[in-house]
């Protein structure tokens, strides 16, 4: 009998854990940003990759306090105007989430959707570590951070 | 001489080795066997605006697929490549790696946290979309 048991465990893990991660995204997009950062651990780390001079919200953050910033700013700065979940690959303590946002710049109002690709690592049923992948030179063209030679 | 081993490799096992097979292969420029890890129609896609740079932009098929490596190499010197992480789950992966390219026209060099994802059939793979800092890049490669 250990083996059915060990199945139906590691379903319900996985079950739990493709909840989580679409309550997490829901959460971002529907600004509920004190949901959104319950599934972070105190100390955890948030990467948006880029150089701050082209992408300005790229760089790290330490801390709740920090990525509740992060986040309050790049929703005043972009309108989400919708999200998706494409896939999810987990193995152990590592979540790879691909996901696509459509939004509308609050600068100049451009609109776009972005392909993204969140590396996360899990503890204690905690984010402890977010590294966000996405194309940085669409975003800084959109922006007008940089123009073609 | 050749031993017989008893050694099996099967499911996400099979699909980590396989990877870091073909990215070394993708380490050494040599595209004809990166490809080789492609299904027939397979895509492979650098995501990003191909007046910034033109490799990125979908390639479908192995010879396009190895033909878009050894332009990347050309562009690119790859002074060293590190796979940070291979993730693998049912049909699904994603590899990290950090890069340190140089680039052959403007000499710069930067280091770059890549992310990959992969989409497999059979253990081949029918769909693999790079992410990374594509803005840097450009400046590096003196595109803007």
């Amino acid at each position: 009998m250990a083996k059915p048991t060990a199945f139906a465990s590691e379903t319900t893990r996985r079950k739990a854990l493709l909840e989580a991660v679409h309550a997490l995204y829901d959460a971002r997009q529907a600004g509920d940003f004190d949901e959104y950062l319950s599934y972070f651990a105190p100390d955890a780390r948030m990467t948006v990759i880029g150089n701050p001079v082209l992408n300005p919200q790229s760089g790290l953050r330490v801390g709740r306090e920090s990525i509740d910033r992060y986040i309050r700013q790049v929703h005043d700065e972009n309108f989400y105007l919708g999200h998706g979940i494409d896939h999810i690959i987990a193995e152990g303590d590592h979540v790879v989430v691909r996901w696509h946002m459509d939004l509308r710049l609050a600068q100049n109002g451009r609109e776009a959707r972005f392909d993204a690709l969140d590396y996360l690592r899990i503890r204690d049923n905690r984010i402890v570590e977010v590294t966000q992948f996405y194309d940085t030179g669409t975003m800084a063209l959109l922006k007008g951070r940089i123009r073609i030679a | 001489m050749t031993y017989p081993s008893f050694r099996v490799l099967s499911g996400t096992v099979a699909v980590r080795e396989r990877l870091i097979d073909l990215y070394e292969a993708r380490r050494r420029g040599d595209g004809d066997g990166f490809a080789l890890g492609f299904a027939e129609d397979g895509i492979f896609h650098i995501l990003g605006d191909t007046r910034l740079l033109p490799e990125t932009g979908p390639r479908q098929g192995r010879r396009d697929i190895a033909r878009v490596i050894k332009r990347c190499y050309q562009q690119y010197e790859y002074v060293d490549a590190l796979l940070v992480d291979v993730i693998v789950d049912i049909n699904l992966a994603a590899v990290r790696r950090q890069l340190t390219l140089r680039s052959r026209d403007t000499g710069a060099v930067g280091e770059f946290d890549v992310m990959d994802f992969i989409r497999l059939r059979d253990g081949e793979i029918v769909e693999l979309t790079q992410f990374m800092d594509t803005a840097s890049l450009a400046i590096m490669s003196g595109r803007v």
